[in-house]
């Protein structure tokens, strides 16, 4: 299976089982429309008068040869059949260490932080006995992640520094390692926050919707002050802190910034290096919902997006932009690839109260 | 590499018929982990070898 595409002039061709990029020129990309459907006479035939013979029969060579290093038409390993595993393990929790929020976002999806309910804290217990469970169920597993979230967690950070160490200390009896990340709208990033972050190695999430205009509409304050000012001063200073590593700054994008590279660009601007921004995920009804005939405009702002990252990147200004990473050597394996569904039901999003409901809801 | 066609990567995914050490990062549809995909991340194993 081929998927053929055309950025800017340049013929891209992605073998999907094989993983094997290719760049064609005008004539291989034709005889790829029709190779293996039709003989090669007919394909010949289709490109006389058009190109020079010579050429044909060296791309047809070339094709062949392709196929034949399993780089072109690779089968497909599973044959369309692929059976999950059985095996439960459980390597992630994400723990919302507060129902509560000192922002009102317009577009939350946890309704202010509280998904529903009243203002909560997880309890230090609570979140000791779920780092037993991750520990329990890991089977054999040696990288497990915590992911705290909310609401905003950092309005539990005592919690969270002690469920660092337990976290940490729990790990070394039992051969595993931690990976910690904090999502956190930054209001609360002081100097002692951070510098415990930094200490202990934590990744961090960090929400900002670029320009101020986007920002302010869609992440005010409770009280509908806009928030832009204050959480970019805290994200520079805490992202100075940690020589701009270790951190990705995330923004959501909605109908009303549909020019999102723009926002992408601007926080590049003010400094950030890592960057990553995604659609909102809303009622249909809701005003600032995207629709399906925002596609179009949508999917133009991510190759508006490509041109000017490679100018920067010829530049010397490399971005780093999340969505747009991908590993074509050592990358997403077919099999990775499959086990990704399979993957969200190894991670486990756990309530201040203990209850536990299957991240997909999520 | 061709004349007409240049191989950017020579990734043989579908050579791979064993099973995944699950050491991989999770995936996540939540803010969490900013949409982590099985795309964007390094493999573990790659990595320490």
């Amino acid at each position: 299976m081929l998927h053929k595409f055309i950025f800017d002039g340049t013929r891209i061709v992605l073998d999907v089982h094989s993983g094997a990029v290719h760049e064609v020129d005008e004539l291989a990309w034709e005889l790829l429309e029709n190779y293996g459907q039709v003989t090669e006479a007919e394909l010949i035939e289709g490109t006389r008068g058009r190109f020079d013979p010579v050429d044909v029969a060296e791309t047809l060579k070339e094709i062949k040869e392709l196929e034949q290093s399993g780089l072109l038409f690779s089968p497909d390993p599973y044959q369309g059949k692929y059976t999950p595993s059985n095996e439960i393990v459980t390597k992630a929790l994400c723990l919302h260490l507060a129902h509560s929020c000192n922002l009102g976002c317009r577009y939350c999806f946890a309704g202010q932080g509280r998904f529903g309910g009243e203002d909560q804290l997880m309890p230090l217990e609570t979140g000791r006995a779920a780092i037993d469970f991750l520990i329990e169920r890991s089977a054999n597993r040696k990288h497990l992640e915590i992911d705290f979230f909310g609401g905003e967690p950092l309005l539990n950070f005592e919690v969270l520094k002690e469920l660092v160490y337990y976290g940490v200390q729990r790990a070394g009896e039992r051969g595993k390692v931690f990976k910690f990340t904090v999502t956190t709208n930054a209001l609360l990033l002081n100097r002692e926050v951070s510098q415990f972050l930094n200490e202990h190695e934590i990744n961090v999430v960090l929400s900002l919707d670029g320009r101020q205009k986007v920002h302010d509409r869609m992440r005010p304050f409770p009280g509908g002050a806009g928030s832009y000012e204050i959480v970019t001063s805290r994200i520079k200073s805490f992202v100075d802190s940690r020589h701009n590593r270790n951190y990705i700054i995330r923004g959501t994008y909605t109908r009303h910034n549909l020019d999102f590279s723009n926002d992408v660009l601007h926080m590049a601007d003010l400094g950030f290096k890592h960057l990553s921004v995604e659609p909102v995920v809303a009622p249909e009804e809701a005003p600032y919902a995207i629709r399906r005939e925002d596609l179009p405009a949508v999917l133009a702002q991510y190759e508006q997006l490509t041109r000017e990252l490679l100018r920067r990147r010829e530049a010397g200004e490399p971005l780093d932009f999340f969505h747009f990473n991908i590993d074509l050597e050592g990358g997403p394996a077919c099999r990775k690839g499959l086990r990704g569904a399979e993957r969200v039901m190894n991670t486990w999003p756990l309530r201040p109260m203990e209850i536990c409901i299957p991240a997909t809801s999520l | 590499m061709g004349k007409h066609i240049k191989t950017v990567n020579k990734t043989r995914l579908s050579n791979e018929n064993k099973r995944g050490c699950g050491e991989c990062q999770t995936s996540c549809q939540s803010a969490c982990k900013t949409s982590c995909t099985v795309g964007n991340q390094l493999c573990a194993r790659e990595q320490s070898n």
